[in-house]
């Protein structure tokens, strides 16, 4: 019985181990030959160095936020018709424009807006919406409203093509208990985390470095088991490796953040920065926000999502500009669909379409991005969507992460002006 | 006997063994030992089978709620006193003081209510109904989180306990009037000329039909039945747990829910969602989903849904020809399940022989392990099978395996795990891989007994089911 290899001779010997298939951990099953791209710095960036590639945090609003609660039409008599309970009055907009503003709660972003480190992208969604949360959202993660493809993740597929020799941390979801589709792929480049230090395998008292050791031992595949059983080997394989590499950083965390608030959200985004600053080799992290589900009693509970939201992200990128890490990080927010354009009797709003997104990060075209959808032809009472996400996603893809986004979206969606390059990503015409 | 459900018949080849029923037990119930598992070898297919259906017909005794009334009462009373005075309550301090209190109180009552729950799991003579009572839950959703409220979620609990092997149709109607469910989907005010559809989208969407056999227009005339399938008037906490139907607020014009037409209310939608052929299906499937298979052969949930149709929706019958099947024994689908957090933490607790656990502590575990029991993590429930796990869930596992044996949620009776073969047949109910023996000896050796018992909960062979 040989003893588990560690990451690294994995990776030097891996190549040789693909053949077998069966014992190597499933992100090396599929592993093509290494190929020197700006994502794929497994094999040539020791863990421990400091890393300069980018970085994308995708932050998901779970449950359909109330887009024109959160970017405001004030200037139309139409949006204060339709919702006479729950429309957010004139003189607390914070304007941006003469007809759009933010949600009051939204403060901190307004800052962000003005000091230009932050887009909007209006009516953002994708032909004939779907108004389940479940179908809606696995659009969004998938990437496929037609569902046709592979029910493979956009950021799986991502790792899959540009990332083979990527450890299993290139994306960490911290979305709850839960692997989020859009980082599933075919092999295992991404893992869930709620707490480094619960992220290991804890031997009994007297235990000690011998049961860890006899734990990575039974954990290793058997050839010709049942599907199941291999699916857990071939998991806790990761984990064990993934277990390493946040270990390792985790030894480096230090509490240096600033201040944020103590909510759920807030600190997984204090973790994400940790992580960042402490030399994660993740890409991608995958942060939720859940409860814009607001179908009743609307009006609190969206003001206290939208200062969850704006708190949160304001301490995030005060804490990274103070670490120096501001330039290497874009976020994105999104949710499944917006509400419906007209309240309803229990001062909610019910399942809608098209919705804002949020850009923020140094490398943003400020600014409002495409017109207000029109609150007048509206499609089965909801707003007509005018941008496409898939373009979003290839602008995130093309012009922050410098890849081509054709394989990984099954298709050509026109990039948008809501990113400025980085310096050294060559602009797709 | 229609095809897709032709009865299991032992032979010579084929025996009716421990491998047969540790697969029936572990599925329709939590972590079956092995005298269970040898009786149900010994009385044979047909009444291993019968047994699991022998519920007691009383009801359980629920934990004490006797905290929150007398908190409730106390907001009550000034409810009360301001109604006589017909004074406006706006922002009185002793009565959001009272709320706060009251609304501890129900936080304090749903941890005693989840611990009542699981202890009900580990130790009941039935544990299929409860197996069952966990599966509706999981179909029809509601979260504590949205649904504050430990009486209510206690009484749906009970509901589902009480329909978990009886009939769907009547199941359904004690759902849609059942006041947790009112709340959790907002139909507490749906009502006419302004509905609410959450609860039309999920019923059909999630409870009865699946995605694609309606349209949007359904949903809309769906939720316009609805109004008026309210709670009674809001003048005390228990108001808030009891079932209306106020005509004032049911919108009775024509209406077309799925090509009928006519003046339709909430039973005559249920009547029409019934009627579908959809229906059967969709609760044959997820019926197949959570005790067969993550992916169940189709022409078993043909026959399973064939069958509810015939029997006017009765799950009894339907789940009696299930386990009885040769579907259900089939290689393929042995060890094909993951046992959720929930179903791992009441398994391992009986097989360590934990007598009395710390529930309150588990099922925050068994939460942070990806199922916390009346907190839903959406409407769908929990997608179940492959999702339960992920490297960070394989970790939880094998932990909490780690922190019961140590004791520190109660004290574990570990003398029949004495070696390695009585290891494997309590726990993983099958002979471990050859590989796995020989470390796991090592350990056993090395380390300890404990070490070795450890090791083997933390085993990929433990998590299926």
């Amino acid at each position: 019985m040989q003893n588990m290899m560690t990451r690294r001779e994995f990776l030097t010997k891996g190549l040789t181990i693909v053949a077998a298939g069966a014992t190597a951990p499933m992100f090396l099953t599929r592993t093509a030959l290494a190929i020197n791209n700006p994502w794929d710095q497994a094999l040539t960036a020791p863990t421990t160095g400091r890393l300069d590639g980018p970085i994308l945090v995708v932050v998901q609003m779970g449950g359909g936020n109330d887009g024109l609660n959160t970017v405001v039409p004030f200037a139309h008599d139409e949006y204060y018709r339709a919702r006479p309970h729950l429309a957010v009055p004139q003189q607390s907009v914070l304007r941006v424009t003469d007809e759009l503003g933010f949600h009051p709660g939204l403060k901190p972003l307004k800052a962000l807006f003005d000091d230009g480190r932050l887009a909007v992208v209006q009516g953002v969604g994708y032909p004939n919406p779907n108004r389940s949360h479940f179908r809606s959202m696995e659009i969004w993660h998938t990437a496929d409203p037609a569902g046709t493809g592979p029910r493979t993740g956009w950021l799986g597929r991502l790792f899959d093509s540009e990332c083979p020799n990527c450890g299993p941390t290139a994306g960490l979801a911290m979305l709850g208990a839960e692997m989020p589709l859009a980082m599933q792929g075919g092999s295992g480049r991404a893992v869930v985390l709620e707490s480094p230090q619960a992220f290991a395998f804890h031997p009994l008292a007297g235990g000690g470095a011998q049961e860890v050791e006899a734990y990575r031992q039974v954990m290793q595949p058997v050839p010709g088991e049942e599907p199941t059983v291999d699916f857990l080997t071939h998991t806790a394989m990761d984990a064990i490796l993934a277990s390493d590499d946040i270990r390792r950083v985790a030894g480096r965390l230090s509490d240096t953040g600033g201040p944020y608030p103590r909510d759920p959200f807030s600190l997984k985004l204090r973790l994400v920065s940790e992580l960042i600053s402490a030399g994660s080799p993740t890409r991608v992290y995958y942060v939720g926000l859940g409860g814009f589900d607001t179908h009743a009693a609307q009006a609190g509970r969206h003001d206290r999502l939208m200062e969850q939201l704006g708190a949160g992200l304001d301490a995030f990128v005060k804490d990274l500009t103070q670490k120096g890490l501001s330039d290497r990080v874009l976020v994105m927010t999104f949710s499944e669909f917006g509400r419906r354009v007209a309240e309803n009797a229990s001062a909610g709003t019910d399942h809608g379409a098209a919705a804002p997104m949020f850009l923020i990060g140094a490398n943003v075209a400020p600014g409002v991005h495409g017109p207000h959808p029109s609150l007048t032809d509206l499609d089965q009472g909801d707003l007509k969507f005018q941008m496409d996400f898939r373009s979003v996603y290839a602008t995130v893809l093309e012009h922050w992460m410098g890849i081509g986004s054709q394989q990984i979206l099954s298709g050509r969606f026109p990039t948008l002006e809501i990113l400025r390059p980085r310096v050294g990503v060559p602009r797709s015409g | 006997m229609p095809s897709g459900l032709e009865p299991f018949s032992p032979s010579a080849q084929d025996r009716w063994d421990v491998g047969k029923t540790g697969h029936l037990l572990r599925r329709a119930g939590f972590g079956p030992l092995p005298s269970e598992i040898a009786q149900a070898v010994q009385v044979g297919p047909d009444r291993a089978v019968d047994a699991l259906f022998a519920f007691p017909s009383d009801a359980p005794s629920p934990p004490s709620f006797g905290e929150i009334r007398q908190s409730e009462a106390r907001v009550d009373e000034m409810i009360a006193e301001f109604i006589r005075t017909k004074t406006k309550p706006n922002d009185n301090p002793q009565l959001r003081a009272a709320y706060e209190e009251a609304n501890r109180a129900h936080g304090r009552a749903l941890v005693a209510l989840t611990s009542w729950w699981f202890d009900r799991m580990a130790k009941t003579r039935a544990p299929l109904q409860e197996k069952l009572t966990l599966f509706w839950h999981g179909h029809f959703t509601t979260s504590a989180g949205d649904v504050h409220d430990a009486i209510a979620i206690y009484n749906q609990n009970q509901l589902f306990r009480q329909f978990a092997a009886g009939n769907f149709a009547r199941l359904l109607d004690g759902v849609a009037r059942d006041s947790a469910m009112l709340r959790y989907l907002n139909n507490d005010a749906n009502r006419k000329g302004h509905p609410n559809e959450n609860w039309a989208r999920e019923l059909m969407e999630l409870f009865t039909m699946g995605i694609g056999h309606y349209t949007e227009a359904d949903i809309l005339e769906s939720a316009r039945a609805w109004t008026g399938w309210t709670l009674r008037e809001y003048r005390t906490f228990e108001d808030r747990r009891n079932f209306a139907l106020k005509p004032a607020l049911h919108d009775d014009g024509p209406k077309t829910f799925l090509g009928q037409s006519g003046n339709l209310d909430g039973t005559d939608v249920m009547r029409i969602i019934l009627a579908n052929p959809a229906t059967p299906r969709w609760i044959a499937g997820k019926l197949a989903k959570f005790f067969v298979s993550p992916t169940p052969d189709p022409d078993l949930v043909e026959a399973m849904a064939r069958q509810l149709t015939a029997s006017g929706y009765e799950i009894a019958p339907v789940l009696r020809a299930m386990f009885r099947s040769q579907a259900f024994y089939r290689p393929e689908v042995v060890h094909a399940n993951i046992k959720s957090p929930v179903e791992f933490v009441v398994g391992a607790v009986r097989h360590l022989g934990i007598a009395d656990p710390d529930w309150p502590r588990l099922g925050f575990l068994a939460g942070d392990a990806g199922q916390r029991l009346f907190y839903p993590p959406t409407v769908k429930g929990w997608d179940g099978g492959q999702a339960w796990i992920n490297a960070a869930t394989v970790f939880s596992r094998a932990n909490l395996a780690g922190a019961l044996l140590s004791g520190k949620f109660g004290t574990p009776d570990i003398t029949a795990l004495s070696s390695i073969e009585t290891m494997a047949a309590q726990l993983l109910q099958r002979p471990i891989a050859s590989s796995r023996k020989t470390v796991v000896a090592r350990a056993i050796k090395n380390i300890g007994r404990e070490a070795g018992i450890h090791l083997m909960m933390s085993l990929p062979e433990y998590q299926v089911s």
